[in-house]
């Protein structure tokens, strides 16, 4: 598709962020066109399951050094920030995007296990959530689908999940209605000054802008090199998931575990996602991403001994995607020394996170306070 | 309803089982799908929008079919055995929660599942896995073949079943007498079969997953021939979900298998000679059949050179043509040329299908539609390869525009592009089951050298006869086709609200209306529209969606343009799958 050949504000990337920044900054009035190398939502985005995660993973648990910690900490906030965005996407955008806030466990096998998410609940507290921790037998009252042998399980009221293929297509048909441009297929090659604004080159010859938007995820520390920007690079980890048969609704939280690779909700149509980052791997020679027998076999195994029910039921797909990884935190707002140039990069459970993203970068680009407390945060000007 | 006669007599024993708590009376052994056909219970599952469906591929692979038994969920009719006081109920959707008593669908893995390393592994035990057996048997490898159904043939030879016997030998055609003689020489070569086992994952040409015994089990083989045939093209028009609405395969299987009919007055339809076949064959059987709807004009003198090559490379097969087409013109039964079924019409279940002419364009023409009271219609547009043990080995494969089919790239030894895997017969590209044969053969030849073994002289010879005969098959291949060459329709005989994704209940409207928002690759359609995203793994809408795709996108359909492929290759019980992991 021909891109338009100028327009206010560029947004190099279709993912969710790219699509909320097009809805919210097309609804400021501002003239917007979104370019994708590919069609719009395929890469982390459209090929993640929807956990809205809110709790400090296990594995950030891990980053044991001062920075790792604050920066945990304060995405803590985020997240639970990002959920109220979603809650009100939900209530705005033309469809159901399938968002259901009911609460998220991470599993405990062991009351020593239970012991580290004690610790882990009163830092979070900290950050000002209300999650808490329930013994076994608040457990079995909670969700009696779980293992009996379960220790117990922390309790995060926020965690939720959304589809991510019904919610990015509606912020992006939304952006399209507020007289936002989408185009596909269009592949940034080079960003020139020009002017105030810039000149950036594509497959489909230049498109004048006045200012950028880097909302690429992975690619994001290419197009800011384009600039003359260094950014920590992004890893691509490609993780695979599973689908079960869609059986009658029987779970209703985000459960994962605490010290195992696994996570797992009932989606809408009744099919259990279970996942975990297991790895899958990137055939050589057909590039596509493809699973692992050992990752699929071990993946089950872990979600069988924790909802028995699982073995009068059977897997009918999976799919293989690269997620996104950064070391670098948040990157948003205007670089400092390049006017004009936004990043809009968020990297860990990013999907939960996109609209607030986004939310701060349109609100710094407008040049307006923002709704959020981003101190701390390691944002440009902040 | 269940054939009688032609020497062929019930030996099982007459059971008891219950559909929706209604006794039915069943055949041991049989399938569930022939109990319930017999008992003429075509409805048997319902769908998330609430319609009904039945029995549609007859073969594993579409999974419409869909019980439940004894309280367990989704079992495939068609595969599935019929056992004395079987509880069967329609399945509701979404599956029911287990009850306290509902079996596991496998027990949990108490060990390591085993692990097999025979020399050559066959995936498929129809005409071409057969012969790849038999050539690497008598090669002196150890030969394992998997087959998913309860006795081996595959589609072509599939055998009359346990519950039936020919009162002689003479009472068998060619086709039962060839397959039984060529599993039977196989049986007897020590080749290891296992029946009832399923490949779930193809993760490497050493690391096959199968799912069989009840459990999840792995091959490691030396060499590997996949022989995993083929299944019939899905061409959506309205009413194509409806039960009593079937493949043409599906029919053959309950009667050539089971005796049993699709219904009393049926119908068949579509484009090839197997339509013909099969409607000879209930004609003999004394079903009812009211015609023969044929998209390809009548072979006329413009086909003279065809029919002269078919006659020269396979006269016996013309010869059978003939005995077809003569005894269903005795039997009063039309072969209605330049015809197409453009629409199944009933209230839950198949009573109308609508005809029509079509122009020389293979368009239907507007006030030539007729109607037929019928309660099965059988339809068959010709087949796509099952390519879902290549495609995840990542064997390099190409589309064929003529045939409209994904081709596998291989060369005069059948090897593929992935070192010791070798594809043979029509899950590499349509040829039909004679070079399926002779390419089964060459495959399981070059297998057994790929596995260090040196052929025997009479090996040697046979292959070098068969390699011979492999070009004559296929020139009747093409000529065959070429007599029957027809309109290949994807989504044209569709209306807007026909389903073209059967499992997911996807319309052809909002698949357009998904590619109208300017996705435009079959990736973006699936996530957005779910179409693809079934039970049936995109087998059906797949290769109408990727037509659509190319349509709208203006670039040619190739390699990468299908849905990629996903383990499993069909659904498999959890429980069977769950493996402690090495740091747990």
């Amino acid at each position: 598709m021909k891109p338009a050949i100028a327009t206010d504000v560029l947004i190099v990337g279709g993912g969710v962020i790219g699509c909320s920044l097009a809805y919210w900054l097309a609804g400021e009035g501002l003239d917007v066109a979104l370019i994708d190398r590919h069609d719009l939502n395929t890469q982390a985005s459209g090929c993640n399951a929807g956990s809205l995660h809110v709790q400090i993973m296990s594995f950030q648990l891990k980053l044991t050094d001062e920075r790792s910690r604050r920066r945990v900490d304060t995405t803590l906030r985020m997240y639970a920030a990002g959920v109220g965005v979603w809650q009100e996407l939900s209530n705005t955008l033309d469809t159901d995007i399938e968002l259901h806030v009911d609460g998220g466990l991470m599993i405990a096998d062991t009351e020593a296990q239970l012991c580290v998410l004690e610790d882990k609940v009163k830092r979070e507290r900290a950050s000002g959530l209300d999650n808490r921790i329930i013994d076994r037998a608040g457990l079995r009252a909670l969700a009696p689908y779980l293992s009996e042998h379960l220790a117990g399980a922390e309790v995060c009221p926020l965690e939720g999940r959304v589809n991510p293929a019904i919610a990015t297509p509606s912020l992006a048909r939304g952006a399209e209605a507020r007289g936002a441009r989408m185009f596909r297929h269009v592949e940034l090659r080079a960003i020139e000054r020009d002017g105030r604004g810039f000149k950036a080159e594509t497959n489909h010859g230049p498109i004048r802008c006045g200012r950028i938007i880097n909302a690429a995820g992975r690619l994001g520390p290419e197009i800011a090199a384009m600039v003359g920007i260094r950014l920590p690079p992004y890893e691509g980890e490609v993780l695979h998931m599973n689908v079960t048969e869609p059986v009658e609704h029987f779970v209703d939280h985000l459960v994962q575990h605490a010290e195992r690779r696994l996570t797992f909700k009932q989606a809408t149509t009744g099919g259990l996602l279970i996942g975990g980052g297991w790895p899958a791997v990137v055939d050589q020679r057909t590039g596509l991403p493809i699973s692992l027998r050992t990752s699929i076999q071990s993946n089950l195994w872990i979600a069988q001994q924790t909802v028995p029910r699982l073995a009068h039921m059977r897997i009918v797909r999976t799919w293989a995607a690269i997620n996104a990884l950064s070391d670098a935190g948040p990157l948003l707002g205007e670089v400092p020394g390049v006017p004009g140039f936004h990043n809009a990069l968020f990297a860990d459970a990013g999907y939960t996170a996109g609209p607030i993203v986004a939310r701060l970068v349109t609100e710094g680009l407008m040049g307006r306070k923002p709704t959020f407390d981003i101190h701390g945060l390691g944002l440009y000007g902040a | 309803m269940r054939v009688k006669g032609h020497g062929i007599n019930v030996v099982a024993k007459e059971i008891d089982v219950t559909f929706n708590g209604q006794v039915v009376k069943a055949l041991e052994g049989e399938t569930v799908a022939a109990s319930l056909t017999a008992a003429g219970k075509l409805s048997l599952r319902q769908t998330k929008a609430g319609s009904r469906r039945g029995i549609f591929c007859g073969m594993g692979v579409c999974n419409e079919c869909l019980v439940a038994i004894n309280g367990q969920q989704n079992i495939r009719a068609c595969m599935t055995t019929v056992k004395p006081g079987m509880r069967i109920e329609e399945q509701t959707y979404p599956g029911k929660l287990p009850g306290p008593d509902t079996p596991y669908l496998a027990e949990p893995p108490v060990s390591d599942p085993p692990v097999h390393k025979p020399d050559v592994l066959v995936i498929g035990g129809g005409p071409a896995g057969l012969q790849a057996a038999k050539a690497a048997a008598k090669s002196g490898c150890q030969v394992v073949v998997i087959d998913e159904r309860p006795a081996l043939g595959g589609q072509y030879f599939k055998q009359l079943s346990k519950t039936h016997a020919f009162d002689s030998d003479d009472s068998m055609d060619k086709q039962f007498r060839a397959g039984r003689d060529l599993i039977r020489e196989v049986e007897g070569l020590g080749v290891k079969i296992m029946r009832e086992a399923m490949v779930w994952g193809a993760f490497g040409p050493q690391d096959i997953a199968v799912f069989a015994d009840g459990k999840s089990q792995v091959f490691e083989p030396k060499q590997l021939v996949v022989a995993t045939g083929a299944y019939e093209r899905g061409v959506p028009v309205p009413g194509w979900t409806l039960p009593g609405y079937m493949t043409t395969g599906a029919a053959q299987t309950l009667l050539r298998s089971y005796r049993v009919s699709p219904g009393k007055r049926v119908i068949l339809g579509g484009n090839g000679p197997l339509n013909i076949q099969v409607a000879y064959e209930l004609t003999r059987a004394g079903v009812e059949v009211v015609a023969v709807v044929e998209a390809a004009p009548k072979p006329g003198i413009g086909q003279a050179g065809n029919l002269m090559r078919m006659a020269v490379e396979s006269p016996d097969l013309v010869r059978d043509g003939i005995t077809y087409t003569r005894t269903l013109k005795n039997a009063n039964v039309p072969i209605l040329y330049d015809h197409v079924i453009i629409e199944a019409r009933g209230e839950g279940k198949v009573e109308t299908a609508v005809i029509a002419r079509l122009t020389p364009n293979g368009e239907p023409i507007q006030g030539t539609q007729r109607e037929f009271k019928v309660d099965a219609i059988c339809v068959g547009f010709g087949f796509q390869p099952s390519a879902d043990v290549s495609r995840p080995l990542g064997c390099r494969h190409h589309y064929d525009a003529k045939k409209g089919t994904l081709t596998i790239e291989t060369d005069a030894n059948c090897q593929t592009s992935v070192p010791g895997v070798f594809v043979a017969g029509d899950s590499g590209g349509m040829g039909g089951s004679r070079a399926a044969q002779e390419q089964g053969f060459i495959a399981g030849c070059a297998a057994a050298r790929g596995a260090g073994r040196t052929l025997p002289s009479d090996v040697e010879a046979e292959l070098a006869r068969r390699k011979g005969k492999l070009g004559s098959h296929l020139r009747f291949q093409a000529a065959l086709w070429d007599v029957f060459k027809a309109p290949r329709w994807m989504h044209e005989l569709a209306r807007e609200d026909t389903l073209v994704c059967r499992c997911e209940e996807v319309t052809l409207g909002q698949i357009n209306q998904a590619f109208g928002t300017g996705i435009d690759t079959v990736g973006g359609i699936k996530r957005q529209t779910r179409a693809g995203m079934g039970r049936c793994q995109g087998r059906y809408c797949g290769p109408v969606m990727t037509h659509l795709q190319s349509l709208i996108n203006g670039q040619p359909t190739e390699e990468f343009s299908f849905f990629a492929p996903r383990p499993p290759i069909k659904p498999v019980p959890i429980a069977a799958l769950a493996r402690k992991p090495a740091d747990a």
